[in-house]
This record gives structure tokens, C-alpha cells and sequence, in this order.
């Protein structure tokens, strides 16, 4: 449970607001779903041998202390209070790291972080994590990439083993016939894409938001880094299917209309 | 045109080609003879630049065309040489007359207008105009031969390649591909064909006759002779049954 002015630290809720006076609490959203309370809802709270009445206030997300946090105005007895944290606002223009070790060396027995390296110490787990998951599932992706190209290729080139010996008795260059399997699979590809980047942007979202509410979080917002999404990702994919297409054709030289002639 | 000089071919250990040599002159009808498997189509092939030879030359126009980059004998072959083949060897999803103008529409030596004017006027001289737009699987074994004949002549080649042009045909239909092919080559395009068929071969000035790979015998028919005839006495006298 969290005690004090929950503004200086600005937190969007998903529901309502902040607790505005000692009657109002907000709960986190796994607390709130584990115990059925809505905006509006009572809940009793017990606290120094007393059953303390609170009116639901907000639902916000918090993925610290697995989920299950509250903010409400109570005068904890001293002895309860696990820590204290006060947010300090530095002036524009001083050096945050100079700022911090001189109040280090003033308040010896309090714990001074800067809110960068906070937010990296309460987050970093996390982030690490989905740092890691969206590292495979790049490189999963990509590996499916060239492996769906290397069928597709194995299956048209058996289906068109005909067509391709015919084209090639009567001029077609082994380049000309490569190209062509480039063009369509390059196409194929960039409907893929496409499709790809439209439902990331869509059903993404909930997707990821159905899988993070487990850990606290269900509504995520994904912010989009264009270059990296509508850029960089798209080269990485048309460039990988491109040179497996270039590898995964050569087989065509091998073909020859004395394959189709039936004596 | 033409200059074979002691061409060799193999594959993996199997002699195919053995010091094969003779030349082709513009206007020539030469049909290569011989048993199965002595190395008639591999002949054809190697001559044409789709199969790669081992050794000696094969000397088009004065070019070499064993030192051709895969690129440029496409091109040599789009441009220069006609292909026709046993089973006549249509593109499915075209009709005829696509695939009549696919090799003139890739060589893009002419403009699209003057191919599909060339195709019609081809198709119109072989008799099957009225197959222009049927699928190959709506035309007679004779009509779709034709039609092959038609796109190997869509580009003015140089030298038409026929491999046993007869070979699946019936009778009728066997008449009417020789009536063609001896036209073509009374206007003066060179002809190189491989046949086991008298018929085809008695239409030709030059026969070689291959055995194992290599020339067994020559024969240069004389202007007007019944060559038919003379074919047959010249095979017996090579103690072949044909």
C-alpha cells in the first residue's frame, strides 16, 4: 500500500483517478481482478486491529511487487512503513549525477537513485525480458521467412519443372526465369508484409495486452518506431527472401527439355 | 554457317560425342540418322548450345559459341535458331498463338504490333489460323507440330533445329509437317533435323549417319533423284535396317 501525493509521480489510470481523500483507494489491476472490485466498489481494509472502510476510487497498472499494489491516504504507523520515497524536481540545467552524489554524501543513511536508474532497477527485469522475447521472435521470423520461400520454391519449381525446360529451349536465359520466381515471391512477400504490419498495429496490441495482464498489465499501448518498423524490418525480410530465392533457384539450371521429351 | 570441329560429349563416364566434325552451309537441309542412344539429339543439342560439349568446337557464324556466357547464348538462340521438338512443347495457361509470340515478345527485336502481325501471317501459312486461341489441349497432335513450327519461325531464325518433328504424329499429319518443312527450306532457311523417319530424311540434301557417337557414314543426295529410293539403297548398303 502506498501513502502520499501519487501526483508528483503522474500515473494514468484506467479507470477513474487517483484517491482524492482518506475514504478513496485505487488498486492495482490485478488486485482489483482478483478481488472482483470495480470504480465505485467498498472494500474493507484491516489495519491496526481496525476494519478501515474505502471507496474504489481508480484502477491503474503496475507491474512492481507482482502486480498487487494500492494507493490510498492512510496514517501508517512508523514502524509499518517499509520505505520512504521522495521525489525530488531538479532545476533545469543541473547535472543530475553531480546532484546525486552530493545529496549522497548529505543523507548517508537514505538510498538516492536517479529516476532513470529507478525506473531501470523497478522495469529492468521486465524490459530485459521483453527485450529477449522480441529478439526471437525476430529471429523466428525471419528463419519462417526463408523456410516458407525454400517450399514455396521447391513447389513451383517441381509444378513448372515443365514450363521452365520449354522456356529455356527457346531463349529464356536461367536469369530471365530466376527473375521471374523473384518477382513473384518478392510480391508475395509485400502483400505479407502488408497484412503483417496492419494486424501488428491492430490486433498487436491486444494480443500483447491479453498476454501482460497476467503480469499486471492489460492495457498496453505499443509505441511504433517507423524506422525500425516501416523501414528496417521490411528490408531485413525482402532482402533475406531475395538471397534465398537467388540460392533456392539455381536449381533451375540443372533443368532441360530433354527432361520432356518422351521417346 | 556452321563448322563442327571434333566436338565431344559425355556424361559422367558414358562417351555420348566422340571427335564429331562436318559443317552446315546457309540453305542446307542436314537430318542426322542413327539408332537409339548413338547420340542424334545430344548432337542436335550440343550444335545448338544447350548442351555444354567437353571438347572441340562449335563455330556459329564465325563465333564460338562454347565461349558464350549463358546470357549471350540465350539471346544467340532467341534470335538465331528455331527449335522444334518431338512432342510439340506448349506453355499450358497460352493459347497457340501466345505461345507462337512468346520468344518474338522476349527478344524484343521488333515491336509487339509487328510480332503479333508475324505470328498471324505464320499461322496463316501453315494453315491453322483457326487454332489461334485454343488451349494446346484443343488442337490435333499435326495442328499443335505447326503451331511449334510457327514460334521457331517467329524470330527470322537463322537455322531451324527439328528433333524427330515427326515422331508423334500420324500420317496425315506426318504429310503436312514435310510439306512445311520442305517449303521452309525451298525459301532458303537452313534445316538441321534429327530423324529415325526415311520420310523426314529423304526431305534433306545431307544425311550423317551416327553410331556410337560418331559419324559412321556421309550421304549428299544429287539434285533430282528420287531420294527416298536412294536413301533405302544407301542404308542397305551400310547394312542398316532402318
Amino acid at each position: 500500500m502506498e501513502n502520499g501525493d501519487g501526483s508528483v509521480f503522474p500515473l494514468e489510470y484506467i479507470e477513474g483517478s487517483a484517491p482524492k481523500d482518506e475514504k478513496n483507494i485505487a488498486l492495482s489491476y490485478l488486485n482489483a481482478s482478483e478481488l472482483g472490485k470495480r470504480v465505485g466498489d467498498n472494500i474493507t481494509v484491516s489495519y491496526g486491529g481496525e476494519e478501515l472502510l474505502f471507496n474504489v476510487s481508480g484502477i491503474y497498472q503496475d507491474i512492481t511487487y507482482g502486480g498487487k499494489t494500492a494507493k490510498a491516504n492512510i496514517d501508517f504507523e512508523d514502524k509499518d512503513v517499509e520505505v520512504y520515497i521522495i521525489y525530488l524536481d531538479i532545476k533545469d540545467g543541473v547535472d543530475i549525477e553531480e546532484k546525486t552524489l552530493e545529496l549522497r554524501s548529505i543523507l548517508i543513511d537514505s538510498k538516492i537513485t536517479p529516476i532513470s536508474k529507478f525506473v531501470s532497477q523497478t522495469l529492468g527485469g521486465i524490459t530485459d525480458n521483453l527485450s529477449l522475447i522480441s529478439g526471437a521472435a525476430i529471429v523466428i521470423s525471419l528463419v519462417l521467412a526463408v523456410l516458407i520461400t525454400v517450399m514455396i520454391l521447391r513447389l513451383i519449381t517441381a509444378r513448372e519443372h515443365s514450363a521452365i525446360a520449354i522456356k529455356k529451349s527457346i531463349g529464356f536465359s536461367n536469369k530471365d526465369i530466376r527473375i521471374q520466381f523473384a518477382i513473384r515471391i518478392l510480391l508475395i512477400q509485400l502483400v505479407a508484409i502488408v497484412v503483417g504490419t496492419f494486424l501488428a498495429n491492430t490486433l498487436g496490441e491486444l494480443i500483447f495486452g491479453m498476454i501482460l495482464s497476467f503480469m499486471g498489465a492489460s492495457e498496453i499501448r505499443m509505441l511504433i518506431e517507423p524506422v525500425k518498423s516501416y523501414l528496417l524490418s521490411p528490408a531485413t525480410q525482402l532482402f533475406l527472401v531475395f538471397i534465398t530465392v537467388v540460392v533456392g533457384s539455381n536449381v533451375v539450371k540443372s533443368y532441360h527439355i530433354r527432361d520432356q521429351i518422351i521417346e | 554457317m556452321i563448322k563442327v570441329e571434333k566436338i565431344s560429349k559425355s556424361f559422367k563416364d558414358t562417351k555420348v560425342l566422340q571427335d564429331v566434325s562436318f559443317d552446315i552451309n546457309k540453305g542446307d537441309f542436314v537430318a542426322i540418322m542413327g539408332p537409339s542412344g548413338s547420340g542424334k539429339s545430344t548432337l542436335l543439342y550440343s550444335i545448338s548450345g544447350m548442351d555444354n560439349i567437353n571438347s572441340g568446337k562449335v563455330m556459329f557464324e564465325g563465333r564460338n559459341i562454347g565461349e558464350m556466357k549463358e546470357e549471350e547464348l540465350s539471346d544467340f538462340r532467341l534470335s538465331k535458331m528455331g527449335f522444334v521438338f518431338q512432342n510439340p512443347q506448349m506453355l499450358k495457361n497460352l493459347s497457340v498463338f501466345d505461345n507462337i509470340i512468346l520468344p518474338g515478345l522476349v527478344a524484343k527485336k521488333e515491336s509487339a504490333e509487328n510480332i503479333r502481325k508475324r505470328g498471324l501471317e505464320l499461322m496463316k501459312k501453315m494453315e491453322i489460323e483457326e487454332i489461334k486461341s485454343r488451349d494446346k489441349s484443343q488442337v490435333s497432335g499435326g495442328q499443335l507440330q505447326r503451331a511449334s513450327i510457327c514460334r521457331a519461325m517467329i524470330n527470322n531464325p537463322e537455322i531451324l533445329f527439328l528433333d524427330e518433328p515427326t515422331g508423334a504424329l500420324n500420317s496425315e499429319a506426318t504429310d503436312q509437317v514435310l510439306k512445311i518443312v520442305g517449303l521452309l527450306n525451298e525459301d532458303g532457311m537452313t534445316i538441321m533435323t534429327v530423324t529415325h523417319d526415311k520420310r523426314v530424311a529423304a526431305k534433306a540434301r545431307k544425311i550423317l549417319y551416327i553410331i556410337d557417337g560418331q559419324i559412321a557414314a556421309c550421304k549428299e543426295f544429287s539434285v533430282d533423284t528420287d531420294r527416298e529410293t536412294e536413301l533405302d539403297e544407301w542404308l542397305k548398303g551400310l547394312q542398316i535396317i532402318a
